[in-house]
């Protein structure tokens, strides 16, 4: 187990640094000017001269790149254009509302996915089965925006339900107030991104499950005598889960890229609202920042799953 | 399935397949005809927000042109989008999958590490950051999407290359003084095209949806109709909670982008189901 | 008189297993110490149990795969590890024919371009219509119609596809041909069949064969020598004649007594091997077939015996040979 691990963190650390990288030269290789990019042109010509030497825009790429390296482990990522605050304390504020809305919707995904596979496996080829691979395949293609449009509408405007944004009605309440408050508020953006991320485990798990279900080792069970739910329970499913955990890693990315327009319809005060309105706002420090980070978070999540899969995984568990 | 005939035969026997043909046959004619079809809608009129009608079947928007139109024109741009996309895709995921798949060694694993890095990273974001510096015209964010696309299509083709640089013909064509070009661009380009193939059906889909949350978050071009772009409008104008209520300018959209996605899934989904009978098979 | 067409010297192939921390290498010892000649015009059979190195020594040979030590000299060329990617005359005058008739032709292509496509690559006929021509005389001589330059693998049988394959293979001209298994994977009925068609096209061709088999009584049928060989090393090559009346080696009587008879005399006493087949990546010290061995001795476990003439054109590696003689009882 624990050359894997080594393995998988040293990939980890190699998609960090690919990260920063790629964001260092995105911003200073582009064709427009690195200058407006990185330093609020509103700001004075002093304060801009003092910008420049600040970010070493007039020294060497590679110089540059070592400051841009240094700052980075002090956690140094440039000022908001909008407010000149650092981007790092704004992306710390947003990060957690944004971490939340991901926990919450992976687990449920999990939770719900994971069954809804087992059975669709198990009654492969059936009305059951069919039914449900018509929902994943819209729930694959689905549109996040179209999903969120539709809960607004049906939810909050329709049946007035649920609030229409924001992840609390101000003023914030205090105590058990507060919670509720906010849990009331992210229960349509955690719908949006359940319905779209549980297709995909729904559908991999199935998968997996008519791998396993077809071994001979399943069939050696059966032969045995145990009946459904016991081979199942005890046999397929520990195999069948390490494909699916698998691929909710890998997903992570594409989680993260829902929660965006999923923040930005919702108001919800993540790091994708925060993108949606650095865009608008031109605020460039911002946006680098805020992919970095997200970058970050995927990679912590991905040795997450990684952990999972060793401990599920006797192969990996004892063989290292 | 071997040969041609015989894949046709199949193919029209497969359900799934046809429908998605169907689809995506309507989508492009759409797109294709869409001056011949409709007018462009261009500047504004006096209907706003009309509710649908037989005039406008879907309905208009808040500066009275006319849905229809819009969505078929926007058809267009995701056609064009998802075409240049899927070629970028194609010209640096495939090759870089075969060699990869077949040489192994060193090149082999650099290849692999950075399809793996592109695979696990938040593409959206970093999708976000490059458009909104490089600036957005329709072609630029095709380019950027293609270039987000190809490591999934490497990685498919890659793994089939890897299963097929194994079989005896491979290595009867090494004894016989076949020329490494050919084994990898014809021998085995020839057996990987199946897998490709579907894998090429999602990355139209794919792109399509990154294209359509760009533009819905602003990043689109705006001079072009595009489906993204119509319910950015919508949005920005409140319709989704607005009271009455236009549903119609951002439902339509929405249908059609799910249409255009859900027809490409299907329709790789048979081709898999083709090329692999055993899966639906208990 | 016969000249010497093809000679290996001391070819030894070992496979790494790939290094883990802090642990010594481990390696296959697929081919070790290798050495024979092959004449002009004769079929030299090669048997042996999987494992036993054959289809290594043919790769080895054909330049496939690079030998740890040892040389391959054709026609007084050392050809050691020539890639065979180059495309040059002598690559192409040693081919091979493959075990497996399904998937030794690309299923995507028609057999008739799959033959064409080495001919074409090597530039030895220009001209599309004397590339057909040439490629359908090929297909006559494996006993094919030319019509069937059209159809794709999938639509023959087996025996059918084998033939494709000896067309491709003689498609370049070659002077010396492997067979690796050719016939193994074939019905029995259809075995003699192909059998019969590489003998034919020995003489009418003026070819060389090395035949490669697990199953002595084919092997017998079509060679002059045999060579057995076990764990990676020759333990006995005579002519096949010989080899049958004066087996020497136990491990060659055993397989002899092995072979199925349909006879309405009382059975012979069959000799069955007991012990497990060593694991090729840590063989044992001394003879390698000590393990198993019916006659096994202590000087087997601690000794290493070398090949060694003991009659005319007959070489055995065993210990004991001056002691026994004839089959086994």
């Amino acid at each position: 187990m624990g050359s894997f691990l080594f393995r998988r963190m040293s990939k980890g650390l190699l998609t960090i640094i690919v990260s920063v990288t790629i964001t260092f030269f995105i911003l200073r290789l582009m064709p427009a000017d690195p200058v407006s990019i990185l330093i609020d042109p509103k700001m004075g010509p002093e304060v801009q001269a003092q910008m420049i030497k600040r970010f070493g825009l007039d020294k060497s790429l590679p110089e540059q790149y070592f400051m841009f390296l240094k700052g980075l482990i002090h956690g140094d990522l440039g000022l908001s254009f909008k407010n000149q605050q650092p981007v790092i304390d704004v992306l710390m504020q947003k990060l957690p509302w944004t971490l939340l809305l991901l926990f919450v919707v992976v687990i449920l995904s999990l939770a719900i996915g994971i069954p809804i596979g087992v059975y669709a496996a198990r009654k492969q080829g059936k009305f059951a089965d069919k039914l449900i691979n018509f929902l994943v395949t819209l729930g694959i293609s689905v549109f996040v925006p179209f999903l969120a449009f539709g809960f607004l509408y049906i939810f909050a405007y329709f049946l007035k339900l649920f609030p229409t944004g924001g992840a609390y009605t101000p003023p914030p309440k205090q105590g058990i107030a507060y919670y509720i408050d906010v849990a009331r508020h992210s229960v349509l953006p955690s719908l949006t991104l359940f319905c779209s991320n549980v297709a995909s485990i729904v559908l991999y798990m199935r998968n997996s499950m008519i791998d396993v279900l077809g071994e001979d080792y399943i069939r050696t069970a059966y032969a045995k005598g145990l009946n459904e739910p016991l081979v199942i329970k005890h046999h397929a499913l520990k195999n069948a889960l390490i494909p699916t955990v698998t691929v909710t890693g890998l997903m992570m990315g594409t989680m993260v890229g829902g929660a965006v327009m999923t923040e930005t319809i919702f108001a919800w005060p993540g790091v994708g609202r925060l993108i949606y309105d650095s865009v608008s706002a031109m605020d460039y420090p911002v946006l680098q920042g805020a992919f970095l980070i997200l970058a970050v978070s995927v990679v912590f999540m991905n040795i997450i799953t990684d952990l999972i899969i060793a401990w599920l995984d006797p192969r990996i568990k004892l063989g290292g | 399935m071997e040969n041609r005939r015989s894949f046709f035969k199949y193919f029209i026997s497969n359900r799934l397949a046809l429908a998605g043909l169907i689809g995506v046959a309507i989508i492009i004619i759409l797109g294709l005809f869409a001056p011949a079809i409709i007018e462009q809608p261009k500047g504004y009129g006096p209907d706003i927000l009309l509710p649908p009608s037989i005039n406008y079947p879907f309905g208009t928007d808040n500066l009275g042109l006319n849905i229809l139109a819009e969505v078929i024109w926007g058809a267009r741009t995701s056609l064009y989008v998802s075409a240049i996309a899927v070629g970028v895709a194609i010209i640096i995921g495939v090759p870089a999958g075969l060699i990869s798949g077949y040489k192994k060694g060193f090149i082999g694993s650099i290849i692999d590490s950075i399809i793996d890095i592109f695979l696990t990273l938040p593409v959206l974001p970093l999708m976000i950051v490059i458009a909104a510096v490089v600036g957005s015209s329709i072609t630029n964010v095709a380019i950027v999407i293609g270039i987000f696309s190809w490591p999934s299509l490497a990685r498919v083709t890659r793994n089939s290359t890897l299963k097929i640089s194994e079989m005896q013909f491979i290595e009867a064509a090494k004894c016989l003084g076949i020329p490494q070009y050919s084994i990898i661009f014809k021998h085995i380009l020839l057996n990987v095209m199946g897998p490709v193939l579907v894998n090429i059906t999602l990355v139209m889909a794919t792109a399509v949806l990154s294209e359509s949350g760009l533009s819905f978050l602003g990043l689109g071009d705006p001079t072009t109709w595009s489906w993204g772009t119509i319910l950015k409008k919508a949005w920005d104008a409140g319709a989704v909670i607005d009271t009455p209520n236009p549903w119609w300018w951002w439902f339509w959209p929405s249908v059609f982008i799910v249409f255009y996605v859900v027809s490409f899934n299907i329709l790789g989904t048979g081709i898999n189901e083709i090329l692999n009978p055993k899966i639906n098979k208990k | 008189m016969t000249s010497t067409i093809l000679k290996v010297e001391n070819l030894t192939k070992y496979f790494d297993l790939g290094t883990k921390w802090l642990q010594p290498s481990k390696y296959v010892h697929a081919v070790e110490n290798v050495s024979f000649e092959l004449l002009q015009s004769e079929t030299l059979g090669i048997v042996g149990e999987s494992g036993s190195g054959k289809s290594t020594l043919a790769r080895l040979i054909l330049g496939l795969i690079e030998p740890t030590g040892g040389k391959v000299i054709y026609k007084d060329k050392d050809i050691t590890g020539w890639q065979k990617s180059t495309l040059n005359k002598v690559s192409r005058e040693i081919q091979m024919v493959f075990q497996d008739p399904y998937a030794s032709l690309n299923p995507r292509i028609k057999i008739g371009d799959a033959i064409a496509e080495p001919i074409i690559a090597h530039k030895i006929i220009k001209g599309q219509s004397e590339i057909r021509s040439e490629v359908e005389r090929l297909l006559k001589i494996v006993g094919l119609q030319p019509e069937m330059y059209e159809r794709y693998p999938h639509e023959f049988s087996g025996g059918q596809r084998q033939r494709v394959g000896i067309a491709r293979a003689l498609s370049l001209r070659p002077n010396v041909l492997i067979c690796d298994e050719a016939v193994s994977a074939l019905d029995v009925s259809v075995q003699a069949q192909v059998l019969n068609l590489f003998n034919h096209l020995k003489k009418q061709l003026n070819l060389t064969y090395i035949f490669i088999g697990h199953d002595l009584s084919v092997v017998k049928y079509i060679s002059n020598r045999i060579m057995v060989m076990y764990l990676g090393e020759i333990m006995e090559m005579a002519p096949s004649k010989f080899l049958f009346e004066n087996t020497l080696h136990p491990y060659t009587q055993a397989l002899i007594s092995a072979i199925p008879e349909i006879t309405t005399k009382a059975s012979k006493k069959r000799i069955i091997l007991e012990g497990d087949i060593p694991s090729p990546v840590n063989p044992p010290s001394g003879c390698r077939f000590s393990t198993r061995c019916f006659k096994v001795q202590d000087i087997c476990k601690e000794k290493h015996p070398e090949l060694k003439e003991v009659m005319p054109n007959h070489y055995v590696r065993c210990h004991f040979i001056e002691g026994s003689q004839g089959r086994g009882e």
